[in-house]
């Protein structure tokens, strides 16, 4: 009653509303006629003129008559908005980019508070971490855990990008064996193990790895029947984008799709695992070509430059290999995340050609040197 | 669509690659490693070698070699030729006798094993009791006569290996059969001899070890005559027409025994010990050979005086009062002496001594005054200094190929002038379409110069390096100067060597030019070394400079070896090649690279501090470039790891060349080394378990710039294309380092007329790193129809097309882990092949060959020939880097025979099964060297020594009886009139 009082009492007043809009530290206050609040972008526009932030995307709210902040986006709510407001119109506006949405909702009545400092002070809500889907180009991907749904859930697919970070890959590999079944019983196999991880180092970070893990295939290719300084090989030569399956020596993470799981043994018992490396291939093929057209080259003693692909003629088309020719067509969801890191790779690499880098590790002795 | 099309699914390319590619390890060259048997058949003139790991080579006239495995890695003890067969016999170490034959298939004699046996005792009887101690084959041909070490002779009847018990001579029998007084002697001791009577095959003679000989009679069963010597006996030799008797004792004597029936002599006719009077070693084996001239030749083994020779391993040669002891450099395995072939001759008229020491086959002419080696045709020991590096030039021009024989003749001045004299079988062989040259590099500073074009594989040119520098060696010291009245008289003969007066002589790296005959190598120091033919012995100045190759790297100290100090004034230089201009490297570090531009007159050199250039027509330096890190400075000041990591490698590898690999051979049984070597009798044991002793774990990381050795240069190549602008073509140096860097230098050479008159120029064009930084193992150019540059010279010598400068070039890097296409002049990726990534295996030798057809005559394709640190051999296409075939060839683990690769420019190989053997291999279906050859049992060549130049007239002879039948047998003739039909299908099989 009482509300509705004041209600009619600020409507009958002036026929206009007061309005105080918060944009960061600053308030601007001005008024609206009630009978004629227009449309929701006509009111966006007239709050980046007011604010002086005629470019900046903002996510408007305002504050109800529970104390709750919520969005204004359209012209319904925009309407309400103005319907509601007694007799002042609150307005919080953010930066898009910096929206905290944790701060919108309806249980945010009681602690009415709390949320206008979370809004005030933005560095406030870091500790509550929220997952948003929002703007990927803003992040470099360091690990990601791929292709779920194909993998038998005793195993992990784990894809480390070794380019959009300074950290070292930081693992070792040893030989060990593992029992698998197989129609004849039981049987050790040989199989390669992570030893250790780096602390600090890539594979730690990303929590994906552990000790023990057995490494089953690296980049879409089988290690079994390999020798330990094959994988390494292999493992080095696609150092700048690695993928590689385990299964886990912990089990007890693994997600359960459903029934068909093969209990809780460490060791298990895949043999179905021979027969989708090929299936799963093409995955693959997209990334594979990011980490090679980065070679530098400097001409004339000039500026390193990014050695640019040839535009394949007709003539050339011909020759190109299998391989190359699956390259083509690649590219689909991971261009953007590949043109950024590109880019911050060759800038990298121009550094060096100028400036040694600060930390030099001392001559190690190589066996790798023939000299025959 | 074409994503999905695979190499494998295009069928005319598939019968392509089927007329182009095909894998064979063809021939084995050089001298089998650990050889522990000799065997040689004077009828069939065939030579025959067994080694420790249970392989065995026949030998015979040049191209005639056969070779065989025996199942079991066991070493081959004895190998006997049956008499007038073309059956051998072995005995192994593990007890077991294998019968072998050479024969006829497809118009070629094949060695093959027919039948194997053990000789087994009763149940519960001691082991001794049948081991094996001496095998005589009887002249018949149908038993083999074995002494054992109960003292035992058992009779196995051949082929089937039947043991005939009743014809059992056991010690017991021979003890009741002796007379009374002789009886005392201990009966359990080992046969040491077993002869046949040379003229009864009726009579057999039993040498026990404690010194009873007997001659029994095979009829009656009854003892003929007996011996008894105070001596522990060694061996025994039977005098040509069977009455008298030559045994040696561990003592260090032979006596000689009387056969005759009116005295039973308990005396020897003469006892002598030849290097007495102080206590001698075990004369070990003994041959006493009649000569027409009436003194015999006495030909025996050790007996030297044990306190101050007992360590040497010598053969002495008494004849008509001249004494030789052959002092070896390695162990003597067996000797054996060329004597009258035909068992009814008179005389033995003994002619060659065929000694098999452990490192080296050495034979002697006994003919010619002075006993002198004779040149081998094969069977050379490549490792006399230890190999550090080999190239192979193809299609040797013939002028140069004269010169080069001619050069060597001159070195072989002390050589006996007599043919070959093991010449048996018939080499079908077509002859060498083109000559090929192999070069070795050796620790002791010594470029040998082989003919690798056909199966033997032949010294043709010993070039030494040393003479430019100070050593510690004194030129003159002679070993065969040895004074008059010396004694013993020792004489040392034979090439191996295996002690490097200074290990920084060793040789690294070799480029010839078969056109202009210029030829550079480089050495452990940091010397390279520029050399020129030239058919005149010289006395010249060796130009000399230094390269700097620190430039301003400042504040670092080199402590590894001091460079070598050259001689200043002028140098006597034997006719051949002799060396003009020598550049040291600064810091001397070992060089890694070497390139030679014989038109340009420029040598392009690289160690792990970076790399030069050299103008060696105007003697003077063009450029040094530094390819060190600059981050590098700090590790410099530091442990200095790179020195002795240098010198560590270096070391190691010569260590693994030298280590025994017995197991190193190509074997149809499967199974690891160590395994192998375990024996075959155990049980193989699973694969995991031997895993999990070694806890090895490798570090996964990245590499970085900052990684060690990035600056180490690993291959220059110098290319005439467009390195600045599509207009104008310039010569060029291309430089690529063990960082993934690939240096570009654009080099104004002067036009020949002003070629002395203005300098030689080059300025840095390019600098690309790849960004996988793994070590750039090959650089090539491709010209406008993507085919390899021509070398320098070629089209000058119509040998090549010119080639094309009107379309675009295209640079070929190839890395450990990539091969890469490059546009040029701007470098743009055009294409690549990652190999690492996908196969985890990377590559150690890249090499242009060209692969012909075997249907059509003139087509043929370029590729590389790949090989990889895991022993595969693949071929990459050019110009679109697609895996043509895989071949897996070497095995993982033996890592020198991995290093040791060279590929020929026809797809042909070689690499090192052992220190002292080339294996050769091939890849095309049209370049195909291998031994085919038949040997034929009835064809007697029949060889009667006389003076001088006998056996060449012995072998004339024998040639003329080989080619005209006269009836000799069915099977003779026949394969006689075959063998004109058999050469032609060779040859037409070889071309089709």
């Amino acid at each position: 009653m009482n509300r509705s009082h004041r209600h009619a009492a600020g409507s009958g007043c002036l026929g206009t509303m007061e309005v105080k809009s918060k944009f960061g530290a600053e308030f601007r206050r001005f008024s609206l006629e009630r009978s004629k609040p227009g449309k929701f972008e006509e009111f966006y526009g007239l709050l980046q003129h007011v604010h002086k932030i005629p470019n900046v995307d903002v996510l408007v709210g305002y504050a109800d008559i529970h104390g709750d902040l919520l969005p204004i986006n359209n012209d319904d709510n925009y309407h309400k908005a103005v319907s509601t407001a007694n007799p002042l119109l609150r307005i919080f506006i953010q930066k898009k980019e910096e929206a905290d949405y944790s701060a919108f909702g309806t249980d945010t009545l009681i602690k009415k508070k709390n949320v206008l400092s979370n809004v005030l002070r933005p560095d406030n809500h870091r500790k509550k971490p929220h997952i948003v889907i929002s703007m990927p180009q803003d992040f470099r991907p360091v690990s990601s855990i791929i292709d779920v749904d194909i993998l038998p859930e005793t195993h992990r697919r784990v894809r480390l990008y070794k380019y959009g970070t300074e950290k070292p890959l930081g693992f070792y590999i040893r030989d060990g064996s593992s029992v698998r079944v197989t129609p004849h019983g039981l049987e050790k196999v040989p199989g390669i193990f992570i030893s250790r991880l780096v602390p600090g180092g890539l594979a730690q970070s990303t929590g994906l790895l552990a000790v023990n893990d057995e490494v089953l295939e690296v980049n879409g290719i089988e290690v079994s029947g390999k020798s330990l300084d094959q994988v390494t090989d292999m493992m080095i030569a696609n150092s700048r984008n690695l993928i590689i399956t385990v299964r886990p020596a912990n089990q007890r993470n693994n997600v359960v799709r459903n029934s068909r799981t093969s209990g809780s043994s460490g060791q298990s018992t895949d043999n179905s695992l021979l027969g989708y490396p090929q299936q799963i291939e093409p995955s693959f093929e997209p990334e594979d070509e990011d980490s090679d057209e980065d070679d530098i080259v400097i001409e004339d003693n000039g500026v390193p430059q990014q050695i640019p692909k040839a535009v394949a003629n007709t003539e050339s088309l011909e020759s190109l290999t299998q391989i190359e020719l699956s390259f083509e067509s690649g590219h689909n969801g991971f261009i953007p995340s590949n043109e950024v890191s590109l880019a911050s790779i060759a800038s990298g690499t121009n550094t060096e050609f100028e400036t040694p880098a600060p930390n030099q590790k001392l001559l190690e002795e190589d066996g790798t040197i023939i000299t025959l | 669509m074409r994503r999905f099309l695979r190499p494998g699914h295009d069928p005319v390319r598939e019968r392509l690659k089927r007329d182009l590619f095909q894998f064979n390890k063809t021939v084995e060259h050089g001298f089998p490693h650990q050889p522990s048997a000799l065997g040689y058949s004077p009828s069939l003139r065939i030579l025959a070698i067994g080694t420790r790991s249970g392989a065995i080579k026949l030998y015979g006239a040049p191209g005639v070699e056969f070779m065989g495995l025996h199942r079991e890695n066991n070493a081959v003890t004895q190998i006997h030729l049956l008499p007038g067969q073309c059956q051998l016999i072995t005995l192994l170490d593990d007890n077991s006798l294998h019968l072998w034959s050479l024969k006829v298939k497809g118009g070629a004699s094949e060695l093959q094993e027919d039948e194997s046996f053990t000789l087994r005792g009763p149940p519960g009887a001691a082991p001794s009791a049948t081991q094996i101690t001496v095998v005589l084959p009887h002249s018949s041909c149908e038993l083999l006569y074995l002494g054992t070490e109960s003292g035992n002779v058992f009779v196995v009847q051949l082929p089937a290996f039947r043991l005939l018990e009743d014809r059992t001579i056991s010690s017991d029998a021979v003890l009741q059969r002796l007379p009374e007084e002789a009886r005392h002697r201990r009966v359990f001791e080992m046969v040491e001899a077993l002869q046949e009577h040379p003229r009864d095959p009726n009579q057999i003679l039993i040498g026990y070890s404690r010194g009873l000989v007997v001659i029994w009679d095979l009829q009656g069963s009854r003892v003929l005559y007996h011996f008894l010597s105070s001596q522990q006996l060694e061996n025994i030799c039977w005098q040509r027409d069977g009455h008298l008797l030559v045994s040696c004792h561990s003592d260090g004597s032979y006596c000689q025994w009387l056969v005759s029936s009116d005295t039973q002599q308990p005396e020897p006719l003469r006892s002598l010990v030849p290097y007495g009077p102080f206590p001698c070693k075990a004369i070990t084996k003994i041959l006493w050979l009649t000569s027409r001239q009436g003194l015999p030749f006495i030909i025996f083994q050790g007996g030297m005086p044990r306190a101050s020779y007992g360590d040497r391993h010598c053969i002495s040669v008494v004849h008509d009062g001249q004494q030789t002891a052959f002092d070896f450099t390695s162990r003597v395995i067996d000797f054996t002496v060329l004597t009258e072939a035909d068992p009814t001759a008179a005389f033995d008229d003994p002619y060659v001594l065929v000694v098999l020491a452990e490192e080296e086959l050495v034979v002697i002419d006994l003919q010619t005054a002075g006993w002198p080696p004779v040149q081998l045709p094969y069977l050379a020991s490549l490792h006399c200094s230890a190999i550090t590096c080999s190239h192979h030039v193809s299609n040797i021009p013939l002028k140069l190929w004269e010169r080069i024989i001619a050069a060597g003749s001159r070195q072989n001045s002390q050589f006996s002038t007599m043919e070959w004299p093991i010449d048996g079988g018939t080499s079908l062989t077509p002859a060498p379409p083109q000559r090929d040259l192999l070069l070795t590099g050796h620790e002791d500073g010594t470029v040998r110069f082989w003919d690798a074009s056909g199966v033997c594989l032949r010294l043709l040119y010993k070039l030494s390096t040393v003479h430019v520098f100070f050593t510690d060696t004194d030129p003159n010291e002679n070993l065969n100067a040895q004074g008059e009245d010396e004694w013993p008289p020792l004489r040392k003969v034979g090439s191996f060597d295996p002690y490097s007066d200074d290990p920084r002589l060793g040789i690294q790296k070799i480029f010839l030019c078969k056109y202009s005959s210029y030829l550079a190598v480089a050495g452990t120091a940091g010397q390279v070394l520029v050399l020129e033919l030239n058919d005149e012995a010289a006395e010249q100045t060796v130009e000399q400079a230094e390269a700097d190759l620190l430039q301003d790297q400042e504040g670092y100290r080199w402590k590894g070896h001091e460079r070598l100090a050259a001689r200043s004034g002028p140098v006597h230089f034997e006719p051949g090649f002799q060396p003009f201009v020598l550049v040291q490297c600064q810091p001397p570090a070992v060089v890694t690279s070497l390139a030679l531009h014989s038109e340009w007159r420029l040598v392009a050199f690289g160690t792990s501090h970076g790399f030069g250039l050299f103008d060696h027509q105007q003697r003077r330096q063009v450029f040094v470039k530094c390819t060190l890190h600059p981050s590098d400075q700090l590790a410099l000041e530091g442990p200095l790891s790179r020195v002795k990591s240098l010198k560590k490698s270096l070391r190691q590898s010569f260590r693994r060349m030298r280590r025994s690999r017995v197991s190193s051979r190509k074997r149809h049984t499967a199974g690891t080394p160590g395994e192998v070597q375990e024996g075959s009798a155990k049980a193989e044991r699973p694969g995991p378990q031997n895993m999990e002793l070694a806890p090895v774990q490798r570090k996964i990381e990245a590499r970085s710039a900052e990684d060690s050795f990035t600056g180490f240069v690993r291959t220059l190549y110098f290319a005439d294309t467009y390195l600045r602008d599509s207009s104008r073509h310039c010569p060029s140096l291309w430089a690529g380092t063990n960082g993934g860097t690939v240096y570009a230098f654009s080099l104004r050479v002067p036009p020949a007329e002003r070629r002395m008159d203005e300098p030689v120029r080059a300025e840095q064009a390019k600098e690309i790193q790849l960004m996988h930084r793994a070590p750039v193992v090959g650089i090539l150019v491709l010209d406008g129809h993507s085919v390899p540059l021509p070398e320098p010279l070629e089209v000058a010598h119509d040998l090549s097309k010119s080639p094309d400068m009107q379309g675009s070039h295209q640079l070929l890097v190839v890395s450990e882990e990539q091969f890469k296409v490059f546009t040029l002049p701007k470098v743009s990726a055009k294409l690549k092949l990652k190999l690492t990534a996908l196969e985890g295996s990377r590559v150690r030798r890249v090499s242009v060959a060209h692969f012909g057809s075997r249907r059509a005559e003139d087509y043929g394709e370029h590729h590389l020939a790949v090989l990889t640190n895991l022993g595969d051999i693949q071929v990459v296409s050019l110009p679109h880097l697609k895996p043509q075939v895989r071949y897996s060839c070497i095995r993982r683990e033996d890592v020198s025979g991995i290093a040791s690769c060279v590929f020929t420019k026809y797809g042909q190989g070689f690499y090192l099964i052992s220190p002292s053997e080339f294996e050769r291999f091939s890849l095309s279906t049209k370049w195909l060297v291998e031994p085919r050859c038949l040997v034929d049992s009835a064809e007697t060549k029949n060889h009667r020594p006389g003076n001088g130049a006998g056996p060449k007239k012995a072998l004339s002879r024998a040639r003329i009886s080989g080619t005209q039948s006269d009836g000799e047998g069915a099977l003779a003739t026949g394969v006689r009139l075959e063998r004109p039909w058999s050469v032609a299908s060779a040859m037409a099989e070889q071309s089709e």
